[in-house]
């Protein structure tokens, strides 16, 4: 034992008057006198003793510390959850069940399978048609038009009476045309009929 | 077992290396070991509060859970565990430092009162006991509490506080000189 060691063990155990005469000369080159030695001892005690608080770690904490250790792990797959162990007694059977487990669904999953024996090519007429979506109905369609009457005299309405020419001359217009040749305007009725030929 | 075997037996260093395998498990084994102790450290060093210390010891192991790998595995485990400590306290002591300067309160009475009457006063005791531990300094204190509170050997202090075994016995000495020096007036209730 070193002597720092040794000189705090018999200030923690042993009070001067109990000290060996070895033991009183050998602390004698730490401590001037008893009462300085008695002094330093009292203060040991002390700084053990004092205060020597029953406080104990807050459970919330070491909660809080479970949830931030998961947070910081839970992106990746903690190798935690996997570090449980497992009894020997209970591995061996939980291998053989999974096991069982494994080969039950892939037997489950082959049950549909169709085997092929050969293949065989057939070659088969098909008709492709396309349905007419588009039907043209023909109909007459009557349409009421207004025609002028043939009252105009002045070369002004010309222009208006000019879409009539190629409809050719009715029966009344024919005869009120007969009756005008009969009471004189030979002039004016020529130049009404060269107008209506052109 | 053959997968598994209980963690309570493991040492710290395999628990590390299982801890950093992303096991939770070892983390709680870590923190069952360490926790009470590390809690007795804070409270005596962040001035016997108990919520700041209970603050202080999820502070530190949040710092284990952030970053597993930055336990170095050149130090022992509980070196290493209470220089973190000790640099968070460090750090609560420039926080409080910032406060203080930033509060306009009074200044606290620091000399140590050999006043008779107080001195039949437990608590004016353990008060003047504080202010002496107090004006020590941070490291002093520190030392105090890993050595006689946590009963850590002399050379895991000097890893901790990184510096040599010798200093931290030196201090240690003469650091009770001076408390027995000031604890003098108190005589008759250490008597008794």
């Amino acid at each position: 034992m070193e002597n720092t060691e040794r000189f705090e063990q018999l200030l923690r155990t042993s009070p001067y008057h109990e000290l060996s005469a070895e033991d009183k000369n050998w602390v004698s080159q730490f401590v001037g006198s008893e009462e300085e030695y008695e002094a330093m001892r009292q203060a040991t005690i002390i700084l053990e003793k004092h205060d020597a608080a029953s406080i104990q770690p807050d459970p919330a904490v070491l909660k809080s510390l479970r949830k931030a250790w998961d947070a910081k792990r839970s992106p990746a797959l903690s190798a935690n959850r996997f570090g449980w162990s497992l009894p020997a007694y209970a591995a061996i059977p939980a291998f053989f069940l999974v096991g069982v487990i494994c080969w039950w669904i892939g037997r489950s999953w082959n049950k549909d399978t169709i085997y092929v024996d050969r293949m065989v090519t057939r070659v088969d007429t098909i008709r492709v048609a396309s349905k007419p979506d588009t039907v043209v109905i023909e109909r007459v369609v009557y349409k009421s038009v207004n025609i002028p009457s043939m009252t105009a005299t002045t070369a002004t309405k010309q222009s208006e009476v000019s879409p009539m020419v190629n409809r050719g001359v009715n029966m009344k217009e024919k005869e009120e045309l007969e009756k005008l040749l009969v009471s004189g305007g030979f002039k004016f009725i020529s130049a009404q009929i060269a107008r209506w030929k052109i | 077992m053959i997968f598994g075997k209980s963690l309570s037996r493991l040492p710290d260093e395999e628990l590390i290396v299982r801890l950093q395998g992303g096991e939770g498990r070892a983390l709680e084994e870590i923190y069952r070991r360490y926790s009470p102790l590390l809690l007795r450290y804070f409270y005596r060093m962040l001035w016997k509060d108990k919520e700041r210390a209970q603050d202080a010891l999820h502070d530190v192991f949040m710092k284990i859970i952030e970053n597993p790998l930055r336990i170095d595995p050149q130090r022992t485990f509980s070196t290493w565990m209470y220089s973190v400590a000790y640099n968070h306290c460090k750090n609560e002591y420039r926080r409080q430092a910032f406060r203080q300067s930033a509060m306009t309160t009074m200044p606290t009475e620091t000399i140590v009162s050999a006043n008779v009457e107080m001195a039949l006063d437990r608590k004016a005791f353990s008060e003047t006991l504080d202010r002496v531990l107090q004006e020590e300094g941070d490291e002093a204190r520190t030392m105090i509490v890993l050595r006689y509170e946590l009963e850590l050997p002399f050379a895991e202090i000097g890893a901790v506080l990184d510096c040599p075994e010798g200093i931290v016995k030196s201090r240690l000495f003469y650091l009770k000189k001076r408390l027995a020096f000031a604890l003098d007036p108190y005589k008759t209730i250490l008597e008794k």
